[in-house]
């Protein structure tokens, strides 16, 4: 019995009749329709039926009378996707948080922007909009509009909301780190209730960088949403227009060319790869070793100076489109490449010896942060984190994309489960890299890297899957027929990650703190994109090239 | 750190002390920019036949029509474009092409920078 008959026997077993509809949408994709209040009946069978099920996301989509809610999960070999439609007018629904905590933040995700009132969730709470957005807006509803909603900002929040909440009981102290965090180079806030030097609890609220893209995506064509996509994150960009690209070629039956899926698989691995030694430099920043920094983000440019040649830009790739990729790789840049990363693996062993047995790093990471692999289990983490407690996730093995199923390689797993292991995590998987990079472009296959696509898109909905730098990335694109996306929804790898980090910090000291979120690779630009927010501003000005050229010279 | 073996480091230290540096003093000194970077496009009026396509495409509504002598031409607002070059693919005449010309200081002689090969790097 194949793996996706085996998860849809597991669910109409159980619930019998009220699966309405059952079917495979495409290989390792299976959706089901259940009755309203059945969906904790058909995730606990797939709970127990398989060991290591996870929840993806859950996304909502408003479907004009219901609001559909949708919970994919992984359950080792499939994506299972239960599906519940809910009456707008009283959108009740109970929690799955007690049987899968890890869905506790995509629960509270749908309770804001779609107005979902999931009963029996511990802590039902704003998690992205504005702490002064007003009661009863639910941005992502289909007839939601910033000028109905009469919104004004900026909007002054009260000092209770941002943390001054909550007695300090006995010698438990409330202490607030950020927006503007010393640590980390990106907006967010944390609440750190402390006994003396020592973490007690921690309180993440994100949202702060906020763009609103998954309603902008619903304005844009399904080619243009590509771009705007691509901004999502500056680090892992091609990554999410990879996994977008995908979610709508899968949508439209379109086939890539393998040369396209190979020249992907290029330019993913090299978007791993810098953020990698990104990563290792602001490790090593947070820990005080800036030595490690400069070097690693030395290593760094010679990646993203490769990026240039083979893409255009050395950020913003732009090099993913719909049914394909869009420039060819010059086999001298190929060749330049591999000359080029044999000498990032050699300085990735070099590290890997030096973090190995420098006491130092070792002091401040072994045994720091520890998250047991049932623990990240429960919580549904994913990428290096899970790897690093030991368990064998990787989007790129189990669900093979681009030309990932093709390449021979090792997924990388350490069983400590603390900062350590996941910073070795990440060296091996530099190593891993260029070999996979070194293989494509021996194996190249020739003939054409893009294939012409229509601008409309079929009716239907489809699941993107891709193993970003920080671990799963899942976009849900659906298509109405038109040539606008219907609905667009990204869960990043830190959404799913940043719940375990309360797990991690308790018990440890304050200093540990840059270090342990250091070591999750957070990247809240990703994990921020859901509001709407610029849209009373209405300004819109210009600056001529000569105006520019002025101020950049210091001239008034 | 005494397992780091001391030749290697010196050769490090040495070579990099008669290298070039590696920043440069951008507004005075031309960047370097690789063949194949995306910058900023170039428009052919010869070929523009006023279809109209690019400012609909456009990911980031840079493009705007104005008029000029009464044509009908694009304007493509610089700090909008986000340079995805989705103008430069999807015009049917060929109209805007490609070049590799970053900032505005090398903006003389556009064309003749974007053929010639970069220097040394």
């Amino acid at each position: 019995m194949s793996a996706e008959e085996e998860a849809m026997e597991a669910i109409s077993k159980r619930l019998g009749e009220r699966a309405q509809e059952c079917r495979i949408a495409a290989p390792r994709r299976i959706c089901v329709l259940v009755r309203c209040g059945s969906h904790r009946d058909a995730i606990s069978a797939l709970l127990e039926r398989f060991e290591f099920t996870t929840i993806s996301t859950i996304t909502g989509v408003d479907l004009g009378e219901d609001i559909e809610l949708n919970y994919h999960l992984w359950c080792g070999r499939t994506e299972v996707t239960v599906k519940t439609r809910l009456p707008k007018i009283r959108p009740d629904v109970e929690t799955v948080t007690d049987i899968l905590p890890g869905a506790a933040l995509y629960e509270r995700e749908a309770f804001e922007l779609l107005g979902v009132r999931f009963l029996g969730h511990p802590g039902l709470k704003r998690l992205v909009l504005p702490d002064s957005w007003p009661e009863g807006q639910y941005p992502l509803r289909r007839d939601w509009k910033p000028e109905i909603a009469g919104l004004e900002f900026p909007q002054e929040a009260d000092s209770v909301a941002i943390g001054a909440e909550g007695e300090n009981r006995g010698s438990t102290v409330n202490v607030v780190f950020g927006p503007q965090h010393p640590a980390l180079h990106e907006p967010e806030r944390f609440l750190f209730k402390l006994d003396g030097e020592i973490v007690v609890d921690v309180e993440p609220r994100l949202g702060y960088a906020h763009r609103g893209i998954e309603k902008g995506a619903e304005k844009l064509m399904f080619f243009q949403a590509t771009h705007l996509i691509e901004r999502i994150c500056g680090i892992c960009n091609v990554a999410h227009a990879t996994c977008f690209c995908q979610a709508v070629e899968s949508l439209g039956g379109i086939e890539v060319p393998p040369r396209a899926s190979y020249l992907r698989t290029i330019v993913h691995e090299l978007n791993r790869l810098h953020s990698h030694l990104l990563l290792l430099g602001v490790a090593g920043m947070e820990i005080g070793f800036e030595t490690l920094f400069q070097y690693s983000w030395r290593d760094r440019e010679m990646v993203l100076d490769l990026t240039e040649k083979a893409t255009g830009n050395r950020i913003m790739a732009e090099y993913n489109a719909i049914g394909g990729v869009r420039r060819d790789l010059d086999p001298i840049v190929g060749e330049e490449m591999k000359k080029v990363l044999s000498g990032i693996k050699r300085r990735a062993a070099f590290y890997k010896k030096l973090l190995g047995e420098d006491p130092t790093f070792g002091l401040r990471t072994r045994g720091i942060g520890v998250l047991k692999a049932a623990e990240a289990l429960r919580l549904s983490v994913v990428g290096p984190v899970a790897r690093g407690s030991g368990i064998k996730m990787d989007v790129r093995r189990h669900d093979p994309y681009a030309a990932y199923g093709e390449i021979p390689f090792e997924e990388v797993a350490y069983g400590e489960g603390d900062s350590w292991a996941r910073f070795m995590v990440r060296l091996d998987e530099i190593a891993q890299s260029v070999d996979i990079v070194n293989y494509a472009i021996e194996k190249l296959p020739s003939g054409p890297y893009r294939a012409r696509v229509p601008r409309r898109v079929p009716e239907g909905e489809a699941l993107g899957r891709v193993e970003a730098p920080r671990g799963e990335l899942v976009h849900y694109v659906k298509s109405d027929g038109t040539a606008y996306p219907q609905r667009v929804k990204v869960r990043s790898p830190t959404l799913a990650n940043i719940m375990s980090f309360r797990e991690m910090i308790r018990g440890c000291y304050v200093a540990d703190i840059p270090a342990v979120l250091a070591s999750l690779d957070p990247c809240f630009s990703c994990t921020d994109r859901m509001a709407f927010l610029d849209v009373k501003s209405g300004m819109k000005w210009f600056w001529s090239l000569e105006e520019i050229k002025r101020r950049r010279l210091g001239k008034p | 750190m005494g397992r780091v073996r001391l030749p290697r480091m010196a050769v490090e230290v040495v070579s990099s002390l008669f290298k070039k540096s590696s920043t440069r003093k951008y507004p005075f000194e031309k960047p370097i920019v690789p063949l194949g970077s995306r910058g900023m496009q170039v428009f052919h009026s010869v070929m523009w036949h006023g279809c109209g396509l690019c400012p609909r495409d456009c990911p980031a509504g840079a493009i705007e029509m104005v008029e000029v002598s009464g044509k009908k031409m694009p304007l493509i607002r610089i700090d909008s474009c986000i340079f995805c070059y989705v103008c430069v693919e999807n015009c049917p005449r060929k109209a805007l092409t490609e070049s590799n010309l970053a900032g505005h200081r090398g903006q003389r002689g556009a064309r003749h920078q974007a053929r010639r090969e970069p220097s040394e790097r």
